[in-house]
């Protein structure tokens, strides 16, 4: 039952992840490439808010990119210790992922006051596309709620012995 | 007060060494220090995390990222090999040579260590081995030519020093292009000496005709770096345009003239490459705040103070922080050693009076070489299990051309006119 659920749980995360990653860098892409093109066809004109769009999608999508890869378990780390000692290779593993439940929740308490807080202020805004900023500090909080499921999903497959719920490696 | 600056700085040491991922140590040990050292609301750490990822200077990162996965995805490197190998193949040593050049091709397009080791290194040892040269040697060069991944530029370290340095990314890409022909040479008449000594065949000379042919199938692949570098350094564009720019040449050229690509890999690539560059950049995120503790206590002015009292010569500093960063390049790994160690001794540098794109280039050097420095070079694991050798091996292998890269390094060290000839003579600086 409950690797039923994790299973469809992983499924929606993964497509959600994948699908806005995607579109995300191929609109900074876009984006930047127009930008460019402009710049030197014409000299004088350029999207103003080309490099607005770019920021924001750097930081999207290094937070989003994060929970992606706790699954694919490519955070950069030291590992330096487990090479030496491989009888500690387990307990600090479990340590880290202990680690990431807590900065998980930090991230959804402190994301979500701050998110609050910005939707009280009407005038925090965006530079240039007057995007209420609440919306980019909501991505806090989003991914420290994904980052958790996910390393319970992880934890899991630790402790069973189970590579990735879904299949894949 | 200063009990507690040595509790966070081991506390950050016990983190990061629990395998706990280093951007969270980071985040731990700053909050604990802003929230119980400083006194200040947590709050600002998600003000911090926000800010530090609002940054125009991080797109150089991202895409060039994206562009060494197109590059690896496609058929490019295979190409940037092959031209390699009829340029200096037919010398003695010449596909170790090629290798190297390689090596330098594929650095001047992605930037970074790993990349090369994996795209360049699992395509050359089989080769170099199929081809009679002694395994520990070809296993020696192809864990330790791939630091020209992260010399030339573009190079991923040297784009997150200039961000916390403040130096002109472009002047400072050009500190790189010495150095790594530097190495590239010393390493290719090292290979010369040993194939010459070993009596090595030489492999036949291409025809005009053949070298043709290959360089025209290689085109497209090698004017990627000439647009990239010619794109930059005419003026024609910025650091972070030339990477944009880059994206979309290397799609173009692995979709429609290559075809190695198809449109269904476009999605895999992009996305992958997203993970990629997060898992680089959340680093800046937990280094700022990191940072913020550093700046509210101001840590890195006190260090100076200290190390001031106690080193009076420049040289003395340099070779002492050479030991230090290469033991660190061991353990740790480029991106974060660079984002940790640069604002502690940004303010030595002006005591000393060193020049910052200097010191840039030499702690890229030290984490480069420490990438296959025994014991925990990340760069001997993939080379091991590339040729299923032990560690033992391995290190064994790479010895001499650890000892021409520290040689190397040190004379860039007290040469610093060498490393700075080029930002000079084309930025005057």
């Amino acid at each position: 039952m409950l690797k039923k659920i994790f299973k469809s749980i992983d499924r929606v995360f993964l497509f959600v992840e994948e699908w806005s990653l995607f579109a995300a860098v191929c609109i900074a892409l876009t984006t930047a490439m127009a930008n460019v093109i402009l710049r030197k066809a014409t000299n004088d004109y350029s999207l103003y808010w080309s490099d607005e769009v770019v920021r924001k999608v750097i930081y999207f999508s290094t937070y989003i990119g994060c929970v992606a890869a706790i699954r694919s378990r490519s955070l950069i780390r030291i590992d330096a210790l487990p090479q030496m000692l491989p009888v500690l290779k387990k307990p600090l593993t479990q340590l880290s992922h202990f680690a990431v439940l807590v900065f998980s929740c930090c991230m959804i308490y402190l994301g979500s006051q701050m998110t609050i807080m910005m939707y009280q202020d009407e005038y925090a805004q965006s530079a240039t596309l007057q995007i209420p900023e609440w919306y980019f500090y909501a991505i806090l909080p989003l991914m420290g709620f994904m980052m958790f499921i996910r390393t319970l999903i992880t934890m899991r497959e630790d402790w069973i012995g189970e590579n990735d719920i879904t299949g894949g490696k | 007060m200063e009990n507690s600056y040595l509790m966070i700085f081991a506390l950050l040491l016990g983190c990061l060494a629990s395998t706990m991922p280093v951007f969270m140590a980071l985040f731990f040990t700053g909050t604990i220090g802003l929230v119980f050292g400083v006194g200040i609301d947590p709050q600002i750490v998600i003000e911090v995390l926000y800010r530090s990822m609002d940054k125009f200077a991080l797109v150089v990162v991202m895409f060039f990222v994206l562009c060494g996965n197109i590059m690896t995805t496609g058929s490019i490197v295979e190409k940037l090999i092959k031209a390699a190998n009829v340029l200096v193949g037919f010398l003695p040593g010449g596909l170790a040579m090629a290798g190297i050049l390689a090596c330098g091709f594929f650095g001047a397009i992605s930037g970074s260590t790993v990349a090369t080791v994996v795209a360049i290194g699992g395509f050359m040892i089989p080769a170099l081995i199929e081809n009679k040269y002694d395994e520990k040697f070809s296993v020696g060069l192809m864990t330790t030519a791939p630091i020209l991944g992260v010399i030339i530029p573009p190079s991923i370290a040297m784009i997150l020093y200039a961000m916390v340095s403040n130096d002109q990314l472009e002047a400072l890409f050009l500190t790189g292009f010495i150095p790594g022909i530097l190495i590239m040479l010393a390493m290719s008449f090292y290979s010369y000496y040993v194939c010459k000594k070993m009596g090595m065949k030489r492999r036949e000379r291409p025809t005009l005709q053949e070298a043709l042919a290959i360089l025209k199938e290689s085109a497209w692949a090698l004017f990627l770096p000439v647009l990239i570098f010619g794109g930059i350094y005419s003026g024609l564009f910025t650091a972070n345009e030339a990477a944009v720019v880059a994206c979309f040449y290397a799609f173009f050229v692995e979709i429609c003239i290559h075809r190695d690509m198809k449109l269904i890999d476009v999605k895999k690539v992009i996305v992958s490459s997203a993970v990629t560059s997060a898992t680089l950049l959340i680093i800046v995120a937990g280094a700022s705040v990191f940072g913020e503790y550093l700046t509210f206590e101001q840590i890195p002015g006190k260090i100076a103070t200290v190390v001031v009292e106690n080193i009076s010569s420049p040289w003395v500093f340099l070779l002492s922080v050479n030991i230090l960063l290469l033991f660190i390049g061991m353990f740790m790994d480029i991106i974060s050693a660079t984002l940790i160690l640069t604002p502690i001794f940004l303010p030595l540098l002006s005591k000393f009076g060193i020049d910052t794109m200097h010191f840039g280039l030499l702690m890229t050097i030290n984490l480069g070489i420490g990438y296959c420095t025994p014991p925990l070079g990340v760069s001997l694991y993939i080379t091991g299990a590339t040729v299923d050798r032990n560690l033992v091996y391995v290190s064994r292998a790479v010895m001499p051309f650890l000892l021409i890269q520290i040689a190397i390094l040190m004379v860039l060290t007290f040469w610093p006119g060498l490393v700075l000839l080029l930002p000079r003579l084309i930025y005057g600086y």
